[in-house]
């Protein structure tokens, strides 16, 4: 063979080449076992794992295998609801129906969405709502989306249609507090009521009196949906029964604004005026102990059961322990009022009037990011508004500006929102956003809509 | 150190010592099973080319500590080392049957290689540029092609 080729030309051997190039070439994906295609396939990057599936049918048949989309979901975090189940899982089969992929649909989903968040490919709906006043509550699902304001009503709204379904009528002062569940909405006004309404009709279902001023918080009990907490001007943290309308407990210790308040289980925190932060048994209506550090008034609190993290006036985050009321760790950094704080695992972010936003890891006390944009990106403004999940922070100003951050790198991505008077309040889902502005002296509801399936 | 003999599929017999052999899960379990002895072991999967390339892999890599693996983490390709690249390139048949034989003798540092080898070869291609690659023909029907063409637009660039 060898004595051959060494007579053969150039021509020849390119030729001898070409003939034998077959020969040497596998197919791997087809011709190795199945796990050892996968094993393969596992090593891809996405955009190659499609172009892989379009080769052949054996390479469409490996390329969209559950196993793999599965990781890469868990990869990416493109977590499935809580229930388990991807959100479009009833959805038809895009094609190929002998071969339905589900991860590997919810994968795309959630890739293409996350991919228009940044982007800013969105379908905008602008509702307009409560004419020329202060818009002070926000809260959505897939169906309902609810507006409290200072014009002493709420507004409840159909998410598909984006239409106004009821208007909330019955408080003489302006709603500063709200929240609902199922179809139950709870209201707290400036007028010292609470109301609790039944959302399909818009009908008072109770009327919850008591407080001797402004109700300025309120939370529905997780487990035990009859229970509501709230917290007043009048200094008193009350529990209330839901199913009856009566107050079952008033909690009396604060001697200033009760001005926020958090429920894990059976504990209720509450930071007050009083620069402390009180602890309360909400079956007996105990006070468990006093959290005092602060220097100044207590605005914000989140409680996971096992920490209290409060941010004050005086500048400062408190990271306290639930069990013992120690104060664990002081967060410094920020020059002004900590006004926003969100808590997701260990990760900790933090909103102030120092126009500043900061995410903290609770598990060292370290500052992680200070988001801090080139100088043109920067809020200009306090912040007044902030949601963050694995992927995004989504902020909002009184300069007028909705900002997109990144929460792994820190870093800017784009302005959603610019040129409103001041930005009051938002919300995100993964694939929807609310935020509720002022523009030109009008208030003003916007929803973004990032998911093109529904478009 | 203990030697051990290996016979190949093809009646090759390799000497080797035997911490090297127990790269391999599979001899590893076999001379735990059959202790001190001076009986060839049968490799009856394996052509002596082969072995003798996984026994070059095994000698080189011989003190590797164990590897852990994270699921969760984003599988790399491009952190292979420039022995290893050197030592995997070889024609796709050699390629292919380094990786039965690593699978068949359990040693998964040598499976993954070998697996990431074959991955860069897809990795940044078109799918004209794969079936040119491995000589694969394309077996769709035009429609079932556009129809694939249409579910995978998601992952390509946008305009």
């Amino acid at each position: 063979l060898r004595e051959m080729l060494l007579g053969c030309g150039l021509p020849q051997l390119q030729y001898v080449s070409r003939l034998i190039q077959p020969f040497l070439q596998r197919d791997f994906i087809s011709v190795l076992p199945s796990e050892l295609a996968l094993a393969i396939l596992a090593h891809l990057p996405v955009h190659s794992l499609c172009r892989a599936a379009q080769v052949s049918r054996r390479w469409y048949k490996l390329a969209t295998d559950e196993s793999l989309w599965r990781r890469l979901c868990l990869q990416h975090e493109y977590y499935l609801d809580f229930h388990g189940n991807p959100a479009d899982a009833s959805q038809p089969a895009m094609s190929l129906r002998e071969h339905p992929s589900t991860w590997r649909r919810w994968f795309a989903r959630q890739h293409v969405i996350r991919r228009n968040w940044a982007e800013g490919r969105c379908n905008q709906t602008v509702l307009e709502a409560h004419d020329r006043n202060v818009i002070t509550n926000l809260q959505f699902d897939e169906e309902y989306l609810v507006t409290g304001s200072d014009d002493h009503t709420a507004k409840i709204w159909n998410m598909a249609s984006k239409r106004s379904i009821q208007v909330i009528r019955g408080h003489n002062g302006g709603v500063w507090a709200l929240q609902y569940r199922g179809n139950k909405l709870v209201t707290g006004s400036c007028d010292k009521s609470l109301r609790v309404w039944d959302m399909r009709t818009g009908e008072c279902v109770h009327e919850l009196l008591g407080h001797s001023s402004t109700v300025r918080c309120l939370q529905m009990h997780k487990e035990e949906t009859n229970l509501l907490i709230s917290g007043s001007r009048d200094k008193t943290v009350r529990v209330w029964d839901l199913d009856t309308g009566a107050c079952k407990f008033v909690m009396t210790g604060h001697t200033d604004s009760v001005r926020c308040l958090e429920v894990s289980g059976r504990v209720a925190v509450s930071g007050s005026y009083d620069r402390t932060l009180r602890m309360w048994d909400i079956k007996t209506g105990m006070h468990l102990r006093t959290l005092r550090g602060h220097t100044d008034k207590v605005y914000t609190v989140v409680f996971d059961g096992v920490r209290v993290i409060s941010g004050s006036l005086d500048s400062t985050i408190r990271v306290w322990d639930a069990e013992t009321g120690a104060c664990l760790q002081e967060l410094t950094g920020h020059r002004n009022l900590v006004g926003l704080l969100q808590l997701r695992g260990d990760m900790l972010v933090s909103g102030a009037a120092d126009k500043k936003l900061k995410m903290w890891n609770l598990k060292t006390g370290e500052c992680v990011h200070n988001f801090e944009a080139d100088e043109a990106a920067q809020h200009t403004g306090f912040i007044t508004c902030l949601q963050f999940d694995d992927h995004k922070l989504v902020s909002g100003s009184d300069d007028g500006q909705v900002k997109l951050w990144d929460v792994r790198t820190g870093r800017f991505v784009r302005n959603v929102q610019e040129g409103m008077d001041i930005i009051w309040r938002l919300q995100f889902t993964d694939s929807t956003l609310v935020v509720a502005a002022q523009r030109g002296g009008q208030a003003q509801v916007t929803v973004w809509d990032f998911d093109d399936s529904r478009w | 150190m203990a030697t051990i003999r290996l016979q190949s599929s093809d009646d090759q017999e390799f000497r080797v010592e035997r911490d090297i052999a127990e790269k391999a899960v599979l001899l590893k379990n076999m001379l735990e099973d059959v202790g001190e002895s001076d009986v060839p072991i049968p490799v009856p999967n394996v052509t002596g080319p082969i072995l003798q390339k996984v026994i070059e892999w095994c000698t080189y890599h011989r003190k590797d500590p164990a590897q852990t693996e994270d699921d969760t983490k984003e599988r790399r390709t491009d952190d292979i080392s420039d022995w290893d690249l050197e030592f995997c390139k070889v024609d796709q048949g050699t390629l292919f049957e380094l990786i039965l034989a690593a699978n068949y003798l359990d040693i998964k540092p040598l499976l993954d290689l070998t697996c990431k080898t074959v991955a860069n070869m897809i990795k940044g291609k078109t799918p004209e540029e794969i079936r040119k690659t491995f000589n694969i023909k394309n077996d769709f029907t035009p429609e079932e092609e556009e129809m694939v063409r249409k579910e995978n637009e998601w992952c390509e660039d946008r305009p």
